[in-house]
């Protein structure tokens, strides 16, 4: 399953990301390439970080969904 | 009709129903439906598609226009992925118009060669960035095979 919407990386332990998504919705999520700091928007697929979403795309992002 | 190319279609437009999903235009058990057929290769009869799919069947019949090929041929859908879907992606086309480029970024159909294969997942090489890739649509692809890439997923083998 596709979290079709950007997630904030609030905590990376080891290879392990934190995300948090809107009504405070956490998910874990691995990191198995590219680099990622706390404080990221990316997207999560099948509990895999596939991309960062720049920061400044991310309300473009939720708007197109809305 | 080719039941080829009933199950190719689905394949490579999958990866952009979580989106569909997101945006309210299918409910969680029409994605469920779809994801059963691509993991199981179930037929997803044309009108279904068709519904769900709108501007991905709009953009191939404006491309058939243009080659006077069959809708309906596998080949066309490969056609249309692999040569047409990124240019009209580049043309902001109907609602890519309003889509962020990340978002247009995951969008587009690529080729990519596949580096290493985990139990997860693959990891392909698109120019020179690496990305994790579903192998769940393309189970059986090997370090070395080049595959099409939509979204977080590998959707079929290449030659």
């Amino acid at each position: 399953m596709c979290l079709a919407i950007p997630g904030q990386i609030t905590k990376i332990k080891t290879c392990q990301a934190t995300v948090k998504y809107p009504q405070n919705d956490i998910k874990q999520a691995k990191i198995i390439t590219g680099s990622y700091k706390t404080g990221d928007y990316v997207i999560v697929q099948a509990g895999l970080v596939i991309e960062k979403v720049p920061k400044k795309q991310v309300e473009m992002w939720n708007k197109f969904i809305q | 009709m080719s039941q080829q190319a009933q199950l190719l279609f689905l394949k490579y437009a999958f990866p952009c129903a979580g989106i569909t999903l997101a945006r309210g235009h299918i409910c969680q058990k029409e994605y469920d439906k779809l994801e059963r057929a691509v993991k199981k290769n179930q037929l997803i009869d044309w009108q279904t598609l068709q519904k769900i799919f709108a501007p991905a069947f709009r953009r191939i019949k404006k491309m058939s226009c243009l080659t006077g090929q069959n809708i309906f041929d596998a080949q066309t859908i490969r056609d249309y992925y692999l040569k047409y879907h990124n240019k009209f992606i580049d043309e902001n086309e109907g609602s890519y118009k309003y889509a962020p480029p990340a978002l247009k970024q995951l969008c587009r159909v690529e080729r990519a060669k596949i580096i290493d294969v985990q139990s997860d997942c693959y990891i392909v090489k698109i120019g020179q960035k690496l990305r994790p890739v579903s192998k769940m649509i393309c189970l059986n692809a090997k370090v070395g095979d080049w595959v099409s890439v939509h979204y977080g997923y590998a959707v079929e083998k290449l030659k």
